[in-house]
């Protein structure tokens, strides 16, 4: 990927963080996954990241920090997950946005940087459309096309289906 | 005292809600409760999926 990204170091068990620096100031941000062990015939993680608060010792993912870098904290996230599937070949990555306008985010991040995203890496967007208040068409979870609003993602490697 | 050099493993993955510290406990749940909700609605494929 071409993308500009933040330089990204190893926090354990599952966290990276990176500095995020702009017209506000620098912020830490952390990314985490997290294994969902409600599943324990796939390797599913959850992704999440946000600002860091040392205070609280929490993770941040509601304020908006409005540092003028979100493309590049979002480049960074993304590079991160390609690179934590490189070494776990067999996970899927699940990601959501506290809120519909943070998902809408991560969709413009993502479709920014596909053509780049190489191609034994798999997205998938949870398409839900609705009409008159109903399902229409049945939910999907469908290879992701730039435009669509999607609800969540999934992203995996197809490294080992490969032949 | 030992003069070993304590070498990094790099990152490991561990079980949800073991953080150290229980950092991010309060993350790790909401996000994991918002995961859970939507995939209790909407299943991941897995078998299909993978092509």
């Amino acid at each position: 990927m071409k993308a500009n990204i933040y330089a990204v170091s190893p926090h354990g068990n599952g966290c990276w963080k990176f500095v995020s620096e702009g017209r506000r100031g620098r912020f830490e941000v952390r990314i985490l996954f997290t294994r969902d062990f409600s599943e324990p015939d796939h390797k599913l993680y959850n992704l999440g990241f946000g600002v860091w608060n040392p205070l609280t010792r929490e993770i941040d993912d509601s304020i908006e920090v409005r540092n003028g870098d979100m493309d590049r904290i979002l480049a960074t996230v993304g590079v991160t997950a390609l690179n934590f599937l490189e070494l776990n070949p067999d996970s899927f990555i699940y990601a959501e946005g506290s809120t519909a306008a943070r998902t809408r985010k991560y969709q413009m991040g993502i479709a920014a940087y596909l053509a780049d995203i190489p191609d034994i890496f798999r997205i998938k967007g949870l398409l839900i459309e609705t009409k008159n208040g109903q399902l229409n068409p049945p939910p999907t979870w469908e290879p992701f096309r730039v435009g669509v609003n999607y609800r969540a993602f999934l992203l995996h490697s197809n490294v080992l289906y490969l032949k | 005292m030992s003069n070993r050099t304590q070498v990094s493993t790099g990152p490991k993955v561990v079980k949800e809600g073991k953080q150290p510290g229980k950092e991010a406990s309060l993350f790790i749940e909401k996000k994991m409760s918002q995961m859970r909700e939507t995939l209790k609605k909407y299943p991941i494929p897995f078998d299909t999926i993978k092509k």
